[in-house]
């Protein structure tokens, strides 16, 4: 890491700030500008003619860390900078973003930003009408106070998502906050609200989460070719993970493995922290420790998935420690395998999930007679597997547990959901589970993960092959203290 | 007598790792005894005095899917990894009470068990502290330092966490300021608003200065950790060396010094990596890593792990086509012979000023005796020395950072280097007319005898990098996937 002496600072600010250009884009390449002004047309459909809706970007990251955008501002214009704000004047159905200016200090030192200052630019790569700085803000909106009536103000009240998060999780650390009585802050949200309804209490505010919520829930082609290349990439982490089992290799290093594959295929983060957790580890149901090594004869479960260019997947694979499963093993395994199969068929556009579920369950019951489990307490994890509701699992997107809400219709095209059969078995500790993401596609359903070993022989098999922990061990420190 | 002590740590060690051994994963860290923490809340007491009572706030609970990381003043003071918990230590008493959340069982459901506010008899025996509370009895305590007046020291500084240092969270906070609807105020700010709000008869310091001064000196036991962290970054490093040819994405060096992080026991990145090709290294902060290289690129490359709450601090630079051609040989070879002249300058008991001037009067015979093929590079290669020099005459600047558990670690101290100090050189040259960067950076700790180079072992010699650039490395044997490329 540099830090700049002041000498230099000196230096460098007699140099002429132009030309300062740089090989890496500016701006995303995966949606034309085109797309964002369809999103954005949606949201002017919602709001009406007589209202504005206000979008606040993420803020400076703190500390040595690559910037990334809100889930939220990112769906609606792409633009990838901090402390920005989107404007959607319904009146007009006008956007404005207003920026910070040039920093050039800061642009000497890390590349190249947009700003307020590159007004045509900005316009051209987003489609927005407008582009202005943030002190601009507070003065435009007084002209729609001048008149009555006054025009509704939609934000979002819901935590904007920063990557490997969300909703649930953000505000599950808010309620953790509040809970400490000597930490006062608000959310971020709650800080914009108040400072509004202080600066402008004519306005009345309205939540725009819901609508953005319902916006994000169907996702298009150009979004589904993203969810579908984050899916291949977490497969391919797990494949190598499954290559790189062996007893005594730790939690964390299958992590690192995964990591690697997620990274060298262009992902730069992660949809969510690993949950590699071997034997009764995986009885938590979010263990992330991965601190445990794995032991012979356990079995292993891991959970993880890439953050590839904000849009990310959730895949979760289970397979034994010393590469042959167990008799109780398999038939567990096998159950949930064919569970999993079962939802999939019935997955298709215009099926209501709850009916899924029902069918699903009566085809399992039929395999539970046919297939007689060797335990007395696994007949019993496997019977009330048939009544557990949440085998067709959450939507996925932008965030891992994305939002909007799937379950309560019909299926439609362009909806990507996790399927993910799971039982208990409390006497052993013993908790399994697979996951997988599909989309609902015209006809029926796309599984992204299709190519990623699924049954006990593909697994076997693949575990047999050498992976990297055994070939490249690219250090002669064996462990850490840690 | 000092084995019988060494018997009773030893004992107090082993308990607490036994006892919770079936969770899986160690519920308290087994890098520093609890008698290392108690020495350090010895000298805050010392600082403060019988008047002062310091109260420190740990991190709050993460939002998102990430791990939670200690503070690292919290973390220095008692090694508790909890969030939403605070240390409060009476000067008089000369007592340290933890105040923690109570038990949460659904959370420790899913995420296992977690030390809560029940498990006292557990926190003193590992963190070493005299008594542990609900976080709820706090307000009660304080009211009785309010009534008899004491001075309350609390941190003003932000707090570190994953992947922060101190001028970069002071940034984080100025553009949060700088935007008129980001009405979110500083952690700590509002922390003295709130106690300040409550007990307004309490005077209220700032606890920052001390405890700088106290991390700015590294026991042993974190210079192990130092050490470590230094040796996976300098791995990595290495394994740049073997993998890099033109045709490679920026990204794919991150991807692999994150593997050799990773498997090797690393909690995160200390920063994001540089790993800036061709051009990009003119931005000494350039951290976007999208850029595919390409032959005749001079690649730079910054990038250290955080191992156990402490960070490193390392650059190199290669040529991507393994070979440095005319230009790279004359500007890091000039680059070099004076980086070392500096590395050789350091040593114990010496000013940064006196180091610099020593090592300007090799620079300056350097220059003499080089031939350059181009005036722009003399030039550049002047301007250099002339920086440094320059930079000589400051009897507050340094020779670079310190490190510790922060990148840009805390501590202000210009006088003789002193055991214990660990810092990083990072000189830069540079041509502007050309957009030509050059910077190396090593991790230095200074013993009683000695300036040590943790990162010695990482080469830096144009045959030495040229003879490692042949190997094979990792992104050869484990390509990216080709298939299905998006």
């Amino acid at each position: 890491m540099s830090i700049r002496p002041l000498w230099l600072l000196v230096f460098f600010s007699l140099l002429p700030a132009t030309g300062f250009a740089q090989d890496s884009s500016l701006y995303q390449a995966d949606f034309p500008p085109a797309e964002f002004q369809a999103r954005r047309a949606k949201v002017f459909d919602e709001i009406g003619s007589n209202a504005l809706a206000i979008v606040q970007g993420a803020p400076a990251v703190n500390g040595f860390k690559v910037f990334r955008q809100s889930n939220e501002f990112y769906y609606l214009c792409g633009l990838e900078v901090a402390h920005a704000y989107l404007l959607l004047d319904g009146r007009n159905r006008r956007a404005t973003l207003y920026l910070p200016h040039r920093d050039e200090a800061r642009e000497r030192n890390e590349g190249k930003t947009l700003a307020a200052e590159d007004a045509a630019l900005v316009k051209s790569l987003t489609g927005v009408d407008a582009v202005a700085g943030v002190e601009l803000m507070g003065r435009n909106w007084i002209g729609p106070l001048v008149r009555t009536p006054y025009p509704a103000l939609y934000v979002p009240f819901s935590p904007a998502e920063l990557g490997a998060d969300s909703r649930d999780e953000l505000l599950g650390g808010q309620a953790g906050i509040t809970a400490d009585v000597w930490d006062g802050r608000a959310s971020r949200e709650g800080y914009l609200i108040q400072l509004l309804r202080t600066r402008y209490p004519q306005f009345e505010i309205r939540d725009l989460s819901a609508i953005l919520d319902k916006l994000r829930i169907v996702k298009s082609a150009r979004e589904i070719d993203l969810i579908r290349r984050a899916s291949q990439i977490a497969g391919l982490g797990l494949m190598e993970a499954m290559r790189s089992t062996e007893p005594g290799v730790m939690e964390y290093q299958l992590d690192g493995v995964a990591r690697y594959i997620y990274q060298i295929n262009g992902a730069r983060r992660e949809g969510y922290s690993s949950i590699t957790a071997a034997g009764t580890n995986a009885w938590m149901g979010h263990y992330f420790h991965n601190q445990s090594e794995l032991k012979d004869g356990d079995l292993i479960l891991m959970d993880y998935a890439p953050d590839y260019r904000y849009y990310t997947s959730d895949v979760t694979r289970m397979w034994p420690v010393n590469g042959k499963y167990t008799k109780a093993q398999r038939e567990l395994c096998e159950f949930i395998l064919a569970y999993r199969n079962a939802l999939l068929k019935r997955i298709k556009p215009g099926a209501l999930p709850a009916q899924i579920m029902d069918d699903t369950a009566v085809e399992m019951a039929d395999y539970l007679k046919r297939n007689k489990m060797s335990k007395p307490e696994y007949e019993a994890a496997t019977q009330a597997a048939l009544k557990f509701r949440g085998h067709l699992s959450h939507p996925v997107g932008m965030a891992v547990h994305d939002v909007g809400v799937y379950s309560n219709g019909p299926l439609k095209q362009g909806m990507v959901f996790s399927i993910d059969p799971m039982l208990w078995v409390p006497e052993e500790k013993l908790y399994v589970r697979m996951e997988d993401v599909v989309v609902v596609t015209e006809s029926g359903v796309e599984l992204f993960t299709d190519f990623l070993p699924s049954t006990i022989d593909e697994i076997e098999k693949l575990m047999k092959e050498e992976g990297i922990l055994q070939k490249r061990p690219p250090s002669t420190v064996k462990t850490m203290a840690r | 007598m000092k084995k019988l002590r060494l018997l009773i740590a030893l004992a107090l060690w082993i308990t607490p790792a036994s006892v919770f051994a079936q969770e899986g994963f160690p519920l308290f860290t087994h890098d520093f005894p609890p008698d290392e923490f108690a020495a350090r809340r010895a000298k805050v007491y010392d600082a403060i005095g019988e008047n002062g009572v310091a109260l420190i706030q740990g991190a709050p609970s993460p939002a998102g899917y990430t791990r939670f990381r200690q503070s690292n003043e919290f973390y220095y003071l008692c090694g508790i990894e909890v969030p939403h918990a605070y240390l409060l230590l009476d000067g008089a008493a000369r007592r340290a009470t933890v105040y923690l959340p109570h038990r949460n069982e659904g959370r420790e459901r899913g995420e296992g068990k977690m030390l809560a506010a029940e498990d006292s008899d557990l926190l003193r025996q590992m963190a070493g502290v005299d008594a542990v509370f609900g976080t709820d009895l706090l307000n009660e305590h304080l009211v009785r330092y309010a009534y008899f007046k004491r001075t309350v020291y609390t941190p003003y500084s932000p707090a570190e966490g994953f992947a922060m240092s101190r001028d970069l969270a002071f940034r984080a906070v100025a553009d949060r300021a700088a935007d008129p609807f980001d009405g979110v105020p500083s952690r700590e700010g509002l922390f003295v608003q709130t106690l300040r709000a409550r007990f307004p008869v309490i005077d209220i310091k700032d606890l920052s200065p001390t405890l700088d001064q106290l991390r700015l000196i590294k026991s042993p036991r974190e210079i192990a950790l130092l050490r470590k962290a230094t040796r996976l970054s300098g791995l990595a490093l290495i394994e740049a060396m073997r993998s890099t040819q033109p045709g490679i994405q920026e990204y794919e060096l991150d991807a692999m010094a994150k593997y050799v992080y990773y498997r090797n026991g690393a909690q995160g990145e200390a920063y994001y990596s540089l790993i800036a090709s061709g051009r990009n290294a003119w931005y000494p902060h350039y951290n976007v890593g999208k850029r595919r290289m390409e032959d005749g690129d001079f690649l730079l490359m910054d990038f250290a792990p955080d191992v156990g709450y402490y960070q490193s601090d390392l650059t190199r630079m290669m040529p991507v086509n393994g070979k440095f051609n005319p230009w790279q040989r004359e500007l890091y070879g000039f680059y070099l012979g004076c980086y070392q002249a500096i590395l050789k300058a350091i040593r114990p008991g010496v000013t940064a000023q006196a180091i610099k001037l020593e090592a300007v009067k090799e620079m300056q015979q350097l220059l003499a005796t080089t031939k350059f093929s181009k005036p722009i590079y003399e030039k550049a290669a002047q301007q250099f020395v002339t920086n440094y020099a320059a930079s000589a005459k400051n009897p507050r600047a340094g020779l670079g950072h310190w490190v510790g558990m922060a990148t840009h670690d805390v501590g202000l101290d210009s006088g003789p280097l002193r055991a214990g100090m660990v810092f990083t050189i990072e000189p830069a040259l540079t041509v502007p007319e050309e957009k030509i960067y050059v910077r190396l950076e090593d991790m230095i700790l200074i013993t009683d005898t000695k300036a040590e180079i943790l990162s010695d072992f990482v080469p830096m010699d144009i045959d030495s990098i040229e003879r490692l650039m042949k190997e094979d490395g990792m992104l050869q044997r484990y390509p990216r996937d080709t298939e299905n490329n998006h």
